[in-house]
């Protein structure tokens, strides 16, 4: 009865660590989802389009702009922006408009007004007068 | 009462401008989140904690694909609880989670590239005093490469589509260089020269020669020294800078991609009519344009974005030159490999798979003449046409590249010593202390505040920590209810907390895929029938043994009173491939011990009336799954 009873208990035990064992892992490979038959594969990440590409600069920047104190990496900035980009399917982000008015809408979302907008929008088109526009474009279309 | 009165506030205030998220828990199954999971999803993103490395991370995925993975493939039921509040609170939500999977996304990348820099330190230390003796800046003479074969921590991203290895090898014909059918010399030849043309006509002749001097001085001057302000890291300098260098090299020699980079879809089907020609010519117009501004552009990685430009313009190239597709090979090169065996095995599913590549790919090009083409949907329809090609050679090759397809090629080489920075043996040791040091501070930093614990750190914890954390002291204001982190840490009692203290409008219920196709046959059989046949491995139709499953003979996810019975057999089951796995564990490194045990103690929990046994599905494709059991049903 006695071994019985251990046995009930360890199975018990057992059981309860394994419930509470509920947090799936990371396979470094990558997600079932991108294989190579599945709906969530690489094309139909792409697919998301311009809209999901340009809120996902959006999301990045505007953390980056959160998370960053004093001098702003720009290099490091724009290697993440090519990170982004080149899930999306795009290598030359530079010349994608959809690039900057995101960083338009985040710049606007994390609050920065003035000069600290004017530097941010110059340094983010490298002066570039186009780009700048585009900038200022998403700025003013976010609400 | 108080309680009542909260969540009708919180009722009336939604409902003036309400909005909905998610909050999913998975049921449990064999493998990992053996005791479930939870999600919480905002739209159509998907926002989870995984564990990985020994740390809890948040992960974002669509929720298309999430449900998915976890309803249909690891076949798990999901319940879903449509969680009702106002559109400034969903917002107030949904940007956290982003915010914080941004700077999670940011913080790991440094350690990650904190690690890269002390690697490339090390080895630049181990190496001076030969890389010194063999140094030669300028010019493009081979130099041997002192990283080890197979060592290769240190690749170059798209310098592969156009050198192989061998191309730097200390000695000419040592290393073997790949075959393969892409031959591409005379457009290559075509679009390089015009693009060496333009690039002179816009910023004069010795351009290129002045791009590489420039090159070549910014890695001789490079500093391995970071100033804390810096996280565009030093490793990250030196591979961008020589990929810089070897896209120039491209141009200036002309050179085609190698002869395993592309490949022709042959046959009828692609046909390009004049409407689709037009349509690469713009897109080819529009490359050209790119390549001649990324020569120029002041990104750090530019070498990489116009060797991927110029490959896919010489694809395009050939491709409108030989009117037959041709396209860049955009697989990885970690890309997983389905062998013979299991291409047999699993026929039936992977030749739904087959006919789905194939019509995904058709639909493509067929409307491409209806449409603008820009790089992102090329991208598109290079994947559907790398995923089809892989299907039409996977029939002679007898394996196939199942993951892998990349948006943009990513095809490397090892990193070849073709330029230096000029450090003496001093600042190497210098700079790789501090190194040390760095990357000690960053993985302190991120085990303080991500390690996993099960009681105190795991995927439901983390959840409702984010939740908290988002709304403030406001939370109970804003969902009716603060659940505490440190008190609801099973997947399945959170959820219960979910239901009872956020204003939940509607709970849904999606079955696994064999609970789904299960009942379809109890509506269609005889039930007796379809239960005694489908409750084991044996003579289940709606299951083909899975080598992911570890041994098991009883589904005990439909049978509550019979469960202690089903999982004293499983039990067994484990106990057999255990021992099994112990004899052949010379032979396959313990793989299949390690499963069969595995086995075991996912059964164990059965013999306490606790269901784990249910099943995975390897290579199903949305295409084979029932109607509503499709992801987002």
């Amino acid at each position: 009865m006695f071994v019985l009873n251990r046995f009930n208990l360890f199975i018990t035990g057992l059981s309860f660590v394994l419930i509470l064992n509920g947090c799936s892992f990371s396979d470094s490979s990558g997600s079932i989802s991108d294989s190579i038959g599945s709906v969530s594969d690489s094309s139909s990440s792409i697919s998301g389009g311009s809209t999901k590409y340009e809120s996902d600069v959006e999301d990045y920047t505007y953390a980056y702009l959160k998370s960053t104190s004093g001098t702003t990496d720009y290099a490091d900035f724009q290697k993440g922006l090519s990170d982004i980009a080149k899930k999306r399917g795009i290598s030359d982000w530079e010349s994608d408009e959809h690039t900057y008015e995101g960083m338009g809408k985040a710049l606007k979302k994390a609050g920065i007004e003035g000069v600290g907008y004017e530097t941010y929008k110059k340094n983010f088109a490298n002066s570039d007068t186009t780009k700048m526009k585009q900038i200022q474009h998403g700025y003013d279309s976010k609400d | 009462m108080k309680r009542l009165w909260t969540l009708l506030a919180v009722l009336l205030c939604n409902t003036a401008n309400a909005d909905t998220f998610q909050y999913l828990y998975i049921e449990a199954n064999e493998g990992s989140s053996s005791g479930g999971h939870v999600a919480v999803q905002f739209g159509d993103e998907v926002f989870h904690y995984q564990f990985k490395d020994g740390l809890i991370r948040l992960f974002k995925q669509d929720a298309e694909g999430f449900r998915f993975d976890y309803r249909v493939l690891q076949n798990r039921t999901l319940h879903v609880a449509d969680v009702e509040v106002s559109a400034a609170t969903f917002s107030l939500l949904q940007d956290h989670f982003k915010l914080i999977f941004w700077q999670q996304d940011r913080q790991f990348k440094q350690l990650q590239a904190a690690e890269k820099d002390r690697q490339l330190l090390e080895w630049l230390l181990r190496s001076h005093t030969a890389l010194l003796s063999s140094r030669q800046i300028s010019g493009y003479i081979p130099h041997p490469s002192p990283f080890p074969e197979g060592e290769g921590i240190f690749k170059l991203p798209g310098a592969g589509l156009f050198f192989n290895d061998s191309d730097f090898a200390p000695v000419a014909g040592q290393l073997t260089e790949p075959h393969g059918g892409c031959q591409t010399d005379a457009s290559a030849k075509t679009l390089l020269t015009t693009l060496r043309t333009q690039l002179a006509l816009q910023h004069g002749n010795g351009f290129l020669q002045r791009r590489k001097v420039e090159l070549t001085t910014a890695i001789q001057h490079l500093s391995a020294v970071t100033n804390g302000t810096n996280d565009y890291r030093f490793s990250e300098r030196y591979t961008d800078l020589l990929n810089g260098l070897l896209a120039l090299r491209v141009i200036e020699e002309t050179r085609p991609l190698t002869s395993d980079t592309c490949h022709t879809l042959t046959g009828p089907e692609g046909h390009l009519d004049p409407q689709k020609t037009e349509r690469l010519n713009k897109l080819q117009q529009q490359l050209m344009q790119s390549a001649q501004n990324l020569a120029v552009s002041k990104r750090p990685d530019w070498g990489y974005a116009l060797l991927v430009t110029m490959s896919r313009l010489v694809a395009l190239q050939q491709t409108l030159q030989s009117g037959q597709w041709v396209f860049v090979d955009d697989f990885s090169a970690e890309s997983t490999v389905i062998e013979a065996e299991d291409m047999m095995r699993f026929a039936d599913d992977l030749s739904v798979q087959r006919q789905k590549a194939e019509t995904v790919w058709r639909q493509q090009w067929q409307v491409l003449g209806n449409t603008e083409l820009d790089e992102q949907h090329y991208s598109q329809l290079e994947v559907s046409a790398n995923r089809y090609h892989e299907w039409l050679v996977s029939n002679n090759r007898q394996t196939l590249r199942y993951h892998g397809e990349q948006a943009l090629p990513v095809k490397a080489i090892n990193l070849p010593v073709i330029a230096l920075p000029e450090f003496s043996s001093q600042q190497l040791q210098q700079a790789l202390d501090q190194q040390v040091s760095d990357a000690q501070q960053l993985t302190q930093q991120l085990e303080q505040h991500y390690a996993y614990h099960l009681l105190t750190r795991n995927c439901v914890t983390e959840i409702f920590h984010t939740i908290n954390q988002a709304l403030g002291a406001e939370t109970q204001q804003r969902l009716g209810g603060v659940i505490d982190e440190h008190l609801n840490i099973v997947p399945f009692t959170a959820f219960a907390m979910v239901k009872a203290s956020y204003p939940v409008k509607h709970i849904t219920v999606l079955p696994s895929h064999r609970q789904q196709q299960l009942a379809k046959q109890y509506e269609q059989e005889f039930p007796p029938l379809v239960y005694a046949r489908e409750s084991n491995v044996v003579s289940a139709s709606l299951y083909d043994y899975n080598p992911d499953d570890a041994w098991f003979v009883f589904f005990t996810d439909d049978a509550l009173l019979l469960r202690p019975v089903f999982g004293a057999i499983n039990s067994v089951a484990g106990v057999g491939q255990s021992l099994f796995g112990l004899v052949k564990s010379p032979f396959d490194d313990g793989q299949l011990l390690a499963t069969g045990i595995r086995g075991l103690l996912m059964s164990l929990p059965e013999l306490a009336f606790i269901n784990m046994r249910k099943g995975s599905y390897k290579f199903l494709s949305p295409d084979s799954a029932s109607q509503e059991n499709l992801p987002g049903q």
